[in-house]
């Protein structure tokens, strides 16, 4: 790459930040600013008003002003995609490097233990919820004896990677903005279910990323010889697996930021959950149908949303070449707004 | 090879029966998700509110236990329960009624699917005839393949009404340039009536933006697949035969890049049609994507279900013929 290619990169790279952190602040202003819990203000006497000086970005159909509506949709940004996103990876990232690690067979515990647990489990669905905290007590007991005794000692598998691979597929099995959407609905508006439901529909493309690199690293030699050496399975996969599989991993967590971004917004631009008092991009612009010559109004949401994904698509490895990152993305993390 | 394919069958009806229970049993069970009859309360005295709840429950059949048993505690209930009743009416193909107007989800399905269906799928020969095309101009230029796929990932990042949205703005525009109508369907417009073409103008900007976003999502892996094809010996063997760039490309390269094809395409089907939720929200046509958004934005859950079942069994019967399809080309897959 020619210096002032990179030089370009760089300044890309510092606009992509400078604008995240515009919207950050944004947010926070949304927050904890003087408008913070309130809706934009509705003024009547300007219905669909172009920029002007009042109004830098025009009012919408009820009067309010565009730009403080495009603040207030930030803060959605910062309390449910990105926290989404985040959890996603991480469950990604966990589920997948275990299943990548133990496989179908390596994770064996004593079968007289999970006898125990699935005993503990089925008394504690049968019986009142009140008794509920005796079984599982019991339950733990009764592993925590097994285990520190010498006998009882026949071992069962956990085939963890088949469970793993059969929830993904079973997730994938429903495009999922339809599998969002059904879910999203079940529920009354609430920020809690839409992060969940979020995080429960992305994880499994970073899982399928993490378990393919992880299998692949598992078998070299540096790691082998740290298992000779007796560490810890979470000290080889903490201490020398996942930091050599970072440079293909680190770019899930912008992709699913620009995926949960735009399930978000999309599930607002629909109307579903969310209650009408809040604020979000989408919002804004199923407003803007309202008034279809307001290209002020479709203009500003669409080029927020637009430089947002372009900012977040820049925080992506400099070191992945489209071609590296094409590769790694067609086996497990292709992007497709289903 | 039959056996095969008969144990793919049978997993797939299994996983299309798993999702659909878990949606069924989820919507009954959380609070609040269970439709209510709301009422005024000066309407009547108290005894005739909750007789008209009462009677409202059992024309909905939610006055019957939900599963057959009961956790937390232990308690079995039998087979007169809401679960076993609606197993029942899907495996004879009913799909219950809906809340809001009480017309059974079949009739609605149908009725959107007569106009989904000519939508989802024009756009999706379209995109696969185009990005086909795209893929195997681009494979053997890496200074355009390069660009290409950089705008391919960043479109395909862009939440789908975006595309729509701005395609509304700069095409169908009053004050702009009015090539189209914004939305909606002529007033007198029945599928199966005369002259269904007038309404061709109508679906101009739904098909661009349905085959706009679903491009990348069939180019970038088939123009990957094709450029790792190009670096393969046989290439080089066919055009020192004298086999022109054209039939190289066609013949030889193409047909052992097609399961990546086919693959994607089965993928993206139902793709097409989530897509169409919100293409058909953007412009206002009454099909099955508006069907669904709708149902959700009214938690209409028995429209719900019916049409998440649908889109599921379409995605796994178009795995299936993907696999079918995959195996007749390449019989080492199976």
């Amino acid at each position: 790459m020619t210096p002032a290619r990179s030089r370009f990169r760089f300044s890309g790279r510092g606009l992509a930040g400078l604008w995240l952190l515009l919207l950050a602040v944004a947010a926070a202003w949304a927050a904890f600013g003087p408008a913070a819990g309130r809706p934009a203000l509705v003024d009547v006497g300007l219905l669909s008003q172009p920029p002007s000086r009042q109004h830098w970005l025009g009012t919408d159909p009820f009067g309010r002003d565009v730009l403080t509506d495009l603040m207030l949709g930030t803060r959605r940004l910062f309390i449910i995609s990105l926290p989404a996103a985040l959890l996603a990876s991480a469950l990604g990232l966990l589920l997948g490097a275990a299943a990548g690690y133990w496989g179908n067979t390596g994770l064996r515990v004593r079968r007289s233990a999970a006898a125990v647990l699935l005993a503990g489990l089925i008394g504690l669905l049968a019986s009142a919820p009140a008794a509920a905290g005796w079984w599982l007590l019991g339950a733990a007991l009764a592993t925590a004896a097994i285990y520190s005794r010498a006998a009882f000692a026949a071992t069962v598998a956990v085939p963890l990677d088949w469970l793993v691979l059969s929830a993904a597929a079973w997730l994938g099995a429903v495009p999922r903005l339809v599998l969002v959407l059904a879910l999203t609905a079940l529920h009354p508006p609430a920020g809690g279910w839409l992060l969940g439901v979020l995080v429960f529909t992305c994880w499994p493309s970073t899982a399928r990323l993490t378990r393919t690199l992880v299998q692949q690293l598992r078998r070299r030699s540096y790691v082998e010889a740290g298992r000779v050496a007796g560490y810890s399975a979470a000290r080889l996969l903490w201490a020398h697996i996942i930091p050599n599989a970072w440079p293909s991993l680190r770019s899930t967590l912008p992709l699913n930021l620009s995926i949960c971004l735009g399930l978000q917004t999309t599930l607002a631009f629909l109307g579903v959950g969310l209650t009408p008092d809040q604020a979000d991009w989408g919002l804004t612009l199923a407003n803007a149908r309202l008034e279809p010559a307001a290209w002020w109004l479709i203009t500003s949401s669409l080029l927020a949303l637009t430089l947002t994904i372009t900012a977040i698509y820049q925080l992506l490895p400099t070191q992945a070449s489209p071609l590296q990152t094409s590769t790694s993305l067609a086996s497990g993390m292709h992007v497709t707004k289903s | 090879m039959a056996g095969a394919l008969l144990l793919r069958v049978a997993r797939a009806l299994g996983t299309a029966w798993l999702i659909a229970s878990a949606l069924f049993l989820l919507s009954r069970s959380l609070p609040g998700a269970a439709p209510q009859l709301f009422t005024d309360e000066r309407v009547g005295t108290f005894g005739q509110q909750a007789a008209a709840e009462t009677d409202y429950q059992q024309r909905l059949g939610l006055q019957t236990p939900l599963f057959y048993f009961r956790l937390l505690p232990w308690r079995w209930h039998g087979t007169p329960n809401q679960y076993h009743r609606w197993l029942t009416q899907v495996s004879r193909g009913e799909l219950g009624s809906s809340f809001r107007d009480g017309t059974a989800v079949t009739e609605h399905l149908r009725r959107a699917l007569q106009l989904t269906l000519p939508l989802t799928g024009s756009a999706l020969l379209l995109g696969a005839g185009l990005s086909l095309l795209l893929a195997q101009w681009a494979a053997r230029r890496p200074r355009w393949y390069r660009r290409l796929v950089s705008a391919g990932y960043f479109l395909d990042s862009l939440p789908l009404f975006v595309v729509g949205m701005l395609l509304l703005l700069l095409l169908a525009n009053p004050d702009f340039w009015p090539l189209f109508p914004a939305y909606g369907l002529p007033a007198d417009f029945s599928v199966t009536g005369a002259r269904p073409w007038q309404a061709a103008p109508y679906f101009v900007l739904p098909v661009t933006a349905l085959t706009i976003s679903s491009l990348p999502a069939l180019f970038l892996p088939v123009a990957a697949a094709l450029r790792e094809q190009w670096q393969q010996p046989y290439v080089a063997t066919a055009r020192a035969k004298g086999a022109s760039r054209q039939r190289t490309s066609w013949r030889h390269v193409l047909p052992n890049a097609a399961p990546v094809f086919f693959t994607r395409l089965a993928d993206l089907v139902p793709g097409v049609v989530a897509g169409a939720v919100v293409i058909e929200v953007v412009f206002a046509l009454p099909g099955m994507g508006r069907l669904l958004a709708e149902a959700a934005a009214a938690r209409d859950v028995p429209v719900l279900v019916g049409g998440v079942l649908l889109i599921a069994a379409v995605r796994l019967l178009a795995w299936l013929l993907a696999d079918f399809l995959n195996v007749l080309l390449d019989p080492r897959l199976l």
